[in-house]
């Protein structure tokens, strides 16, 4: 359903199509777990406005700081402008660091106060993604959180030269401002806690994390000298006795960390900053399968922590009650379905002082049994204690899930649908020169400087960086179409395009999906229009500068944030009177 | 049977002569990325230091290919692999369609995370097209830098100082080491070089590059500030495999092989320098770099290929030669 506002050149939509068109056309937002406005808030940027780009970043992603500088990015392997022959996807996630760098301003939303109570177990991204959504409906949310700041692995798991602690503190506070409290030092630690809340609350909601290190029995593991990763990370991070600078800096000299993932590389990161000599990480799998983003393995081996693949763990050495070094295996990989198998026979030493395994992480079990909360229960699970470890913004979006369920069960709705805002515009504002921008690197702390453990490395970018890097972006949200009434069929616009983006068509043809298939033909007799394939085009504007007729039409497609925007299937008329 | 190689270094070359010979019948193409037919690249500091001349490099003749039946096309860059599709794209985007497969695309020198960003203020010592252009810059240049490890700095090294060149070596470890079984030779070449008026700085790296007018500003990981009129760095040696890139084919640092060097994926074989195979002998993974190895492995694979099941044996080291100096390198045959 298209209804157009009292604004002619605004449409909204609640039509499946225009819905489907976002997915296949704007790729980084649909990538994004939690679908963030990409182009809208870099468009903000190119055109110098800091402050929109962090409220468009704000709306949908409630921790821009903390994403801006940890988040997995999902979002730049499928950029367009990465494809083949275009060059190396935009930096995203160091646009949304600028957006909030130099654009974050107090977020105070009206809010029309509800009289209902949500509770939130678990301070992290999915608990504060939900407490925000909830918040901005009007629950009075409380959130519980076992640690003496919020953030949950963000605050005490990732350390401060990845994520500094002011910029958690920032985000956190843009979400207490809407009227969230939050409770630090306060563990529940079983069913009849929880119990206890589910009756003093209109609806609890578990986001504990997964915070329990995975072990693994290998012979020797009791070693004094072996740690696991989270709890090396969480002792490091604070400071405490036993793993602290004091301690580590006299006896952390050679170091092996094993493990493929984002706390197996802070780790290695946090033991070369706390004085070790040597540092190396040893994975099972290969380079191409570890979890973490390039800019991390980049900065790894920047630090000179080396690396060793194809590897497993088999035993530790130790001598006079500590850690001499590790076993390990080197492993094969099977070609036919990629599982690994060990080599007999290829046991190896790694020396080493000290050895941390960070294979993983789990939620506590103890905590509420498998099955508890039933669906019509005022109990809910959200985030890593319900999937598993993941990423931050995986954790947020499941944050986002679980509100909506809350939402939906404690205001009897029906659920939501999405609202497409379609805006005819004249042009994009880019230029075709902006197409040949190399990606931007950003500033790092300098290699020497690097054993400051708390110093962030990642300096952002600077704003003049960020323009020029905001201009890379194609603004994949415009949408390009040819109106065959007023198309004299020239071919000027075919002729100009950098892509096979446009072509003679004799159908286009809508599959199952919902995908749009353009059949192109070289014969005029069969013929039926000139078409802009949106999925191969990159927005340059050639064509619409080559139009004689001025028949190529621009509009721009965004869709309403989540947490607010969204139309309530129970009243949908009702939210729609909104746009007129 | 169309069989395609990516690398016209020597692992491909011989593949393709042995495939030829195997298959009479079959189609071979050889790209190769350089504009140069196959040069013998240990020559090369030779041809700087005029020893030798250009067209001495040279070790096949044009008519060489047309002789054996096999098409080699030259200064063409393979930017993908498709083996689903059994084709290759070339950087112009023309794809060419294979039944077999065979890569042997050597390594090279990476810069590394730090060094990356001052690509620009940094000379390569790989190529014939690197020395070149090196030969016309050479008779300006008095003060050079060279930082990174491996055989090609000690051969460059060499080169610099019989060119009489002012020479600063850096290396990352308590003093330079390069991959030779005697540590004795190693111990003895560096005093050697220092005897012959090479600065080494030990356990430091090139950190920043800046350049002032004709010179360029070299910083370090302990704060040096040093001045070069050239600087040559490298972090590592690596395989040169960016066209496996999406296509499944397993790798570590090099593409790894079993032992009749067939790639995971069916139909798609490497050979060289490029390649990464199990030693039992090292009980590690290891990439086989030198010249006699890339040999056998491309008579080997160019076997393989044409349906024979020759398989690779590891060998302990090899001797080589370096400037007129026989040395016995840690590698394997």
């Amino acid at each position: 359903m298209k209804k157009k506002s009292n604004n002619n050149s605004t449409y909204v939509s609640t039509d499946l199509i225009d819905r489907k068109w976002i997915d296949v056309n704007i790729p980084c937002r649909t990538a994004c777990p939690i679908m963030t406005d990409i182009p809208g808030y870099i468009q903000a940027i190119m055109e110098g406005d800091y402050e929109t780009a962090f409220r468009i970043n704000r709306m949908d992603n409630v921790l821009p700081g903390v994403l801006g500088r940890i988040c997995n990015r999902p979002c730049e392997p499928v950029c367009r402008h990465g494809r083949d022959g275009l060059g190396d996807p935009v930096s995203i996630c160091f646009l949304k660091r600028s957006a909030a760098d130099f654009g974050m301003r107090n977020f105070k939303p009206d809010i029309k106060p509800i009289d209902k109570k949500v509770c939130i177990i678990g301070g992290g991204p999915a608990g504060l993604t939900a407490a925000n959504d909830l918040a901005l409906k009007g629950y009075r949310v409380t959130i519980l959180e076992q640690f003496d700041r919020p953030g949950g692995m963000l605050s005490c798991g990732i350390p401060q030269f990845r994520l500094p602690y002011d910029v958690v503190a920032g985000d956190v506070k843009s979400i207490t401002d809407l009227g969230v409290e939050i409770k630090t030092g306060y563990r529940v630690n079983n069913e009849a806690e929880i119990e206890k809340l589910k009756k003093e609350y209109d609806a609890v909601l578990l986001a504990g994390g997964c915070q329990v290190a995975k072990v693994v029995d290998i012979p020797g593991i009791e070693s004094p000298g072996v740690y696991w990763g989270l709890d090396f990370m969480i002792a490091a991070n604070r400071g405490s006795p036993g793993i602290g600078n004091s301690l580590v800096d006299s006896s952390m000299k050679k170091v092996v960390v094993t493990g493929g993932g984002f706390t197996a590389v802070d780790c290695a990161r946090m033991a070369y900053r706390l004085g070790a000599k040597e540092v190396a990480l040893a994975y099972r799998r290969t380079k191409d399968d570890m979890y973490v983003t390039a800019n991390e393995l980049e900065a790894m081996e920047a630090e000179g922590i080396q690396l060793a693949f194809l590897v497993s763990p088999v035993g530790i050495e130790s001598k006079e009650g500590r850690v001499t070094g590790i076993s390990f295996e080197h492993n094969r990989i099977d070609k036919s379905d990629r599982t690994i198998t060990p080599i007999a026979g290829s046991e190896f030493l790694m020396e080493a002082d000290s050895v941390i395994f960070a294979i993983g992480q789990e939620a506590e079990e103890e905590i509420i049994k498998e099955g508890s909360g039933k669906p019509a229960d005022n109990f809910f699970v959200a985030g890593d204690f319900r999937s598993g470890a993941s990423t931050v913004i995986e954790a947020a979006a499941d944050g986002r899930k679980a509100g909506k369920e809350i939402h939906r069960f404690l205001s009897h709705s029906e659920g939501y649908r999405d609202v497409v805002t379609i805006f005819e515009v004249k042009e994009t504002g880019r230029e075709r020169a902006y197409d040949f921008i190399d990606r931007q690197p950003m500033d790092e702390t300098p290699l020497h400087e690097r054993r400051i453990k708390d110093k962030e490395v990642g300096l952002g970018f600077s704003k003049e960086k960020s323009l020029i890097e905001a201009r890379r972006c194609y603004l994949c949200h415009y949408n390009f179409q040819i109106d065959i009434d007023r198309c004299i069929y020239c071919l000027a616009c075919i002729d100009v395009m950098p892509l096979d983006c446009i072509m003679m068509s004799k159908d286009i043809r809508v599959d199952k999906d919902g995908n749009l298939h353009h059949i192109k033909t070289e014969r005029w007799d069969e013929m039926q229009a000139i078409t802009i394939d949106n999925d191969k085009c990159i927005r340059c504007g050639n064509c619409v500068r080559a139009c004689p007729v001025d028949c190529i039409s621009i509009s721009k497609y965004t869709l309403a944030p989540h947490a607010w925007g969204s139309v309530e299937a129970a009243a949908p008329e009702a939210k729609k009177e909104s746009f007129k | 049977m169309k069989y395609v190689i990516i690398g016209s270094g020597a692992a491909g070359v011989n593949a393709a002569e042995i495939i030829k010979k195997n298959d009479s019948k079959g189609e071979v193409v050889i790209f190769g990325d350089e504009r140069f037919f196959p040069y013998n690249r240990y020559q090369l500091t030779d041809f700087l230091c005029d020893s030798i001349q250009q067209e001495e490099l040279f070790y096949i003749s044009p008519e060489f290919f047309k002789n054996i039946g096999v098409e080699f096309r030259k200064g063409q860059y393979v930017k993908a692999i498709n083996p689903e599709k059994k084709s290759i794209r070339l950087f112009h985007n023309e794809v060419v369609y294979y039944d077999r497969l065979l890569i042997a695309t050597g390594g090279r020198p990476w810069l590394g995370p730090v060094l990356l960003p001052y690509k620009k203020h940094i000379r390569r010592y790989y190529s014939l097209k690197d020395i070149c252009v090196l030969k016309k810059k050479l008779p300006h240049i008095r003060k050079c830098i060279v930082f990174g490890e491996g055989l090609s700095s000690l051969d460059l090294l060499c080169g610099l100082n019989k060119s009489g060149k002012e020479v600063t070596y850096i290396v990352k470890g308590v003093k330079p080491e390069w991959p030779l079984v005697d540590p004795e030779l190693c111990e003895e070449l560096c005093q050697l070089q220092k005897k012959e008026g090479i600065k080494i700085i030990t356990e430091d790296r090139i950190t920043t590059i800046e350049k002032e007018g004709k010179h360029f500003r070299v910083l370090t990981l302990k704060q040096r500030e040093l001045t070069a009129d050239i600087v040559f760095a490298w972090d590592n040696y690596k395989p040169k495999i960016s066209c496996i890139k999406g296509t499944g084919i397993e790798k570590k640092t090099g593409i790894l092989v079993n032992e009749h060097l067939e790639t995971s994926v069916e139909g798609i074989y490497a050979a060289g320098d490029c390649v990464e195979i199990y030693h039992p002998g090292l009980k590690n993974y290891w990439i086989n770099y030198g010249w006699p190895n890339a040999i056998e492995q491309g008579e080997i694979a160019g076997l393989n290929m044409t349906g024979q099941e020759k398989t690779y044996q590891v060998h302990e080291t090899i001797e080589f030669n370096l400037m007129g100096k026989s040395l016995k390198a840690r590698w394997w045959k």
